[in-house]
């Protein structure tokens, strides 16, 4: 059975459409990756797929094992196994890391979990993914630097233990070591039940986790889809030569300029 | 440490302490007026009465005072700060309104820092009006203050700070945040600095408005509900306060109104 189906996605944020007609399927011990050129709507997906607000869905479904994620509220769709690793984890001042680990777990638990087997977990996943245990009692990512970030974006991902991941950059700020760490742990993920989905734009990452399919992205729309060897084509070649073979523009149309006008209301100059 | 509990109105006479102790003023002490004086010791002070005018005077002194706002509407507190390292922080989760005027001042090389939380809620108005002066060379005054506000009440921070001329080298930073949770609901925070000497650090900061959306998704992308990020943001500005609390019972019953009044 098919984890997760997309179909005939359009997505708008602010009234600008980013998704256009996008359809995917991921299975169970999948790893699919997603690249394209920067502002085509790589990160958009993600966030659709796991219910920020900003993003608005007009048209297409989204199905996660059977179930229509669009009626889902956020927390619902972290329960049914959805993670979302972000690109740039927010700083949240007033929360400490450990205790909102401990809220996370426990918000997908009946009882609440002991704190003897809770600090035992923490500290085991602490260890594989290199994260300092003295981080844990500051605020949530306040001070971190981007790669001390990316690590706590991954010790979540192996606490909460989800049936599908959402990775969106994950190796940008990320030391080699720490790179060699993110592979490592999706890797020993994959027992069979879990997938994933990545966006990277270096090979490095792709090299070590080795993605079954390979999707690009263009203007929201996935135009090719592939095997491994299309990371490396796009590696060696970049991305001009979609623009013939599928006929597709990758330069995105300017920004519309835009005026104040005299009563503060934004107007497009193009529309006139 | 003397542990020292007052637990009638004997507070009312004043009250001068010189060695290190740990003073519990109970919730059933209801004198009008109370002077404490602290001088050449270290101590920690749980307020918890209903006692509308305060005057406390620290000399040469380490003090952390911990006021529990219980059943007034309005208190009058002057701080008196010579030499001394002075923490004075309120809590305040009660259902009234209430006016609080808190007046300072600090001397010879002293230390004050002021942290404030209030929930206002149910078409309650919380005002607090903050004068701080530091009158001698070398002294600092930290104040902040954090406010939830809900059900179309309010909550003001007035806060005020002199720094006298030759009070060189002085500190101030005062910090005021509130969180708006409907549309009806007011804040307001009035940073004033009056300052007469060249040689001085001081700063302010302010921010009204709704949690942040990106905030909330993000826990709620961990599993959180939606009030439970909340709840878990909010209680964080208001946790660090309620923890510098050694009584367990009293931590406990702070956190458990603290979580009905934000719910």
């Amino acid at each position: 059975m098919s984890k997760l189906v997309i179909k005939d996605l359009y997505v708008n944020v602010d009234d600008i459409s980013i998704i256009n007609g996008l359809n995917l399927e991921i299975n169970d011990g999948e790893v699919h990756a997603l690249i394209g050129p920067n502002g085509h709507g790589k990160s958009t997906l993600l966030f659709t797929i796991m219910g920020h607000p900003r993003y608005n869905v007009v048209k297409g479904s989204i199905y996660f094992n059977g179930q229509d994620v669009l009626k889902m509220t956020v927390d619902e769709r972290s329960k049914a196994g959805m993670f979302l690793a972000m690109q740039n984890p927010l700083e949240i001042n007033g929360v400490s890391t450990i205790d909102f680990l401990k809220s996370a777990l426990n918000a997908r638990r009946d009882t609440p979990i002991s704190l003897y087997k809770f600090v035992k977990e923490f500290e085991s996943c602490s260890k594989d993914v290199g994260f300092n245990l003295d981080m844990s009692t500051r605020n949530l990512n306040e001070g971190f630097s981007g790669g001390e970030k990316k690590r706590n974006e991954i010790l979540q991902m192996k606490l909460l233990n989800p049936l599908l991941s959402l990775i969106d950059e994950i190796d940008s700020g990320l030391d080699v070591d720490g790179l060699e760490m993110v592979a490592k742990v999706i890797n020993s993920m994959m027992d069979g039940s879990f997938s994933c989905l990545i966006i990277s734009h270096y090979s490095k990452l792709y090299k070590l986790i080795k993605p079954t399919h390979v999707h690009i992205i263009i203007n929201g729309k996935i135009v090719t889809s592939g095997d491994y060897s299309l990371i490396e084509k796009v590696d060696n070649e970049g991305y001009k030569w979609l623009e013939k073979e599928f006929n597709v523009s990758i330069n995105k149309q300017e920004n519309k300029r835009v005026s104040i006008g005299t009563c503060n209301v934004k107007e497009s100059v193009n529309n006139g | 440490m003397d542990k020292i509990i007052v637990s009638d109105n004997s507070i009312s006479k004043e009250l001068t302490i010189n060695k290190d102790c740990y003073l519990l003023i109970n919730e059933d002490v209801q004198t009008k007026e109370y002077k404490i004086n602290i001088i050449n010791c270290k101590a920690t002070i749980i307020d918890m009465s209903k006692t509308l005018k305060k005057n406390l005077y620290f000399e040469n002194s380490e003090t952390m005072v911990i006021e529990i706002i219980n059943e007034k509407e309005s208190s009058d507190l002057f701080i008196n700060n010579v030499n001394s390292k002075i923490e004075y922080n309120i809590i305040d989760l009660e259902n009234s309104n209430l006016r609080y005027v808190l007046k300072e001042e600090v001397k010879d090389e002293g230390s004050t820092d002021i942290n404030i939380a209030s929930v206002g809620y149910k078409k309650k108005n919380k005002e607090y009006v903050v004068n701080t002066s530091n009158l001698s060379p070398r002294t600092t005054n930290n104040i902040n203050c954090f406010g939830i506000v809900k059900d179309k009440s309010l909550v003001k921070y007035d806060v005020s700070s002199f720094i006298k001329k030759g009070a060189k080298e002085a500190i101030v930073k005062q910090n005021s945040n509130i969180l708006l949770f409907d549309k009806e609901s007011c804040g307001q925070n009035n940073p004033i600095l009056l300052i007469e000497e060249n040689d001085v650090k001081a700063n302010h900061g302010s921010s009204i408005g709704k949690i942040d959306d990106d905030i909330v998704f993000y826990l709620c992308s961990r599993g959180l509900s939606k009030l439970e990020a909340t709840n878990l943001i909010c209680l964080g500005k208001v946790e660090y306060l309620v923890n510098k609390i050694d009584d367990e019972s009293i931590r406990d019953s702070l956190i458990n109104k603290f979580k009905e009044r934000v719910s």
